[in-house]
């Protein structure tokens, strides 16, 4: 949305004699909001155990939503789980407090004015709905124990959408592959980035550790694609 | 002649019609299993789809030998599901998770003779990667014999057909 299509609502009542003096206004703009759905994919080669190696694909998808008011950007993820154990009080406490409020976005929507930078904070929201058909992902609630059912990893985590009903660590960094993020370990579209959980790597190596200003650059892709500006106009900052 | 001829032709027409028919019903049963006789190294794999339960996948070692194989591994289904679409397009599942620090506390021996059946999830996303032409699918794993521990042998299943008609219920 261009600033000329901006809502501005003024309502004057002068009485008799008063003089109308010039008063500040807000401008009214509403929010913006689009519906992202991105084709992402990866190859993983060199893994010290073959079973890594291969190409994966995925789609990133939730609505974005840019509050000009409030000055947020939000990601905003419908997800629906069948499994009545599925901690999703948890899960979404998990994701979000690794996610939101951890970066902000500088945008220059005008690019003849350089200086005027506005600064947003980035959020998640996960939003648990009650059907699959209204959600951006169906998510598997896998059970706890490595063995299990067969089911195995940290707390049964087994994939981006597959989460253990235990798990709260791995499963930030599956989320991280909604947003846009690939795998950050092994050697992932011929960068190396060595073997997972790593000190200091990040939430896509390490899921312990928290987001780097990397991992919001999908949300910087959207953004910009969004407001109909270019990439160079936004710049993902610390808060 | 001429109307004996034209009379056998609409006959076929209407057993192929009927025939076709019959053979859509059939892909409504739910479950299909596929087994490959792996003559080479003699250890199967067979892949049950079952859509109302989840996808099992059996590993059969007719060797005269154990086998070693990581319950981990063999559990994710990013990791031992292949798909390809009807022009063998590779259409990659959702990535998998990081290798736990312990990975191999999860080796478990096969015996000769023995089978090992493991269910996996990754129902819906199978079923949300159906195109309107059908997938194959099949199963890919890697094994070790016991005298040779560091080396991993690859096995498939065979590809396995299916469409949407298998997720009616």
């Amino acid at each position: 949305m261009s600033k000329s299509e901006y809502t501005l609502v003024v309502e004057v009542e002068p009485h008799y004699g008063a003089t109308i003096e010039p008063v500040a206004l807000d401008l009214i703009r509403p929010n913006k909001q689009c519906e992202v759905n991105l084709s992402v994919s990866q190859t993983i080669t060199e893994s010290p155990g073959p079973a890594w190696n291969g190409t994966f694909a995925w789609s990133s998808k939730y609505t974005l939503i840019i509050n000009f008011k409030d000055k947020t950007i939000t990601a905003k993820f419908k997800l629906y789980v069948s499994n009545p154990d599925a901690k999703k009080t948890k899960w979404k406490s998990a994701i979000e407090n690794k996610w939101s409020n951890k970066r902000q976005m500088e945008i220059v929507e005008d690019n003849s004015k350089p200086n005027e930078k506005e600064i947003y904070k980035i959020k998640v929201e996960i939003e648990w709905v009650d059907s699959s058909l209204t959600a951006h992902y169906t998510i598997r609630a896998n059970a706890s124990k490595a063995t299990e059912g067969g089911r195995a990893g940290v707390g049964g985590t087994t994939n981006m959408i597959g989460w253990g009903i235990g798990d709260t660590v791995d499963v930030p960094h599956e989320f991280g592959h909604m947003l846009g993020n690939k795998d950050e370990y092994f050697t992932v579209n011929g960068q190396r980035f060595g073997n997972g959980r790593q000190t200091n790597q990040g939430v896509m190596n390490n899921p312990s550790e928290n987001p780097h200003i990397r991992h919001f650059m999908p949300v910087k892709k959207q953004v910009a694609m969004c407001l109909g500006i270019t990439e160079q106009q936004c710049k993902i900052i610390n808060t | 002649m001429l109307i004996k001829k034209v009379t056998y032709f609409i006959l076929i027409i209407f057993f192929m019609i009927t025939g076709c028919k019959k053979n859509i019903k059939t892909k409504e049963i739910t479950k299909k299993i596929i087994e490959l006789p792996m003559e080479i190294n003699k250890v199967n794999t067979q892949l049950s789809i079952t859509f109302n339960k989840g996808i099992f996948i059996v590993i059969e070692n007719k060797l005269d030998k154990p086998i070693i194989i990581n319950r981990f591994v063999w559990s994710i289904p990013s990791l031992v599901l292949e798909i390809q679409d009807t022009n063998d397009n590779l259409i990659g599942m959702s990535p998998p998770p990081i290798p736990p620090v312990n990975l191999k506390d999860y080796e478990i021996l096969i015996k000769e003779g023995e089978n090992l059946e493991i269910p996996i999830g990754g129902i819906n996303e199978i079923a949300d990667k159906i195109t309107d032409e059908g997938i194959k699918i099949r199963v890919k794993g890697f094994y070790k014999i016991t005298e040779g521990k560091d080396k991993e042998v690859k096995v498939f299943s065979k590809w396995f057909f299916i469409d949407k008609t298998i997720l009616v219920e």
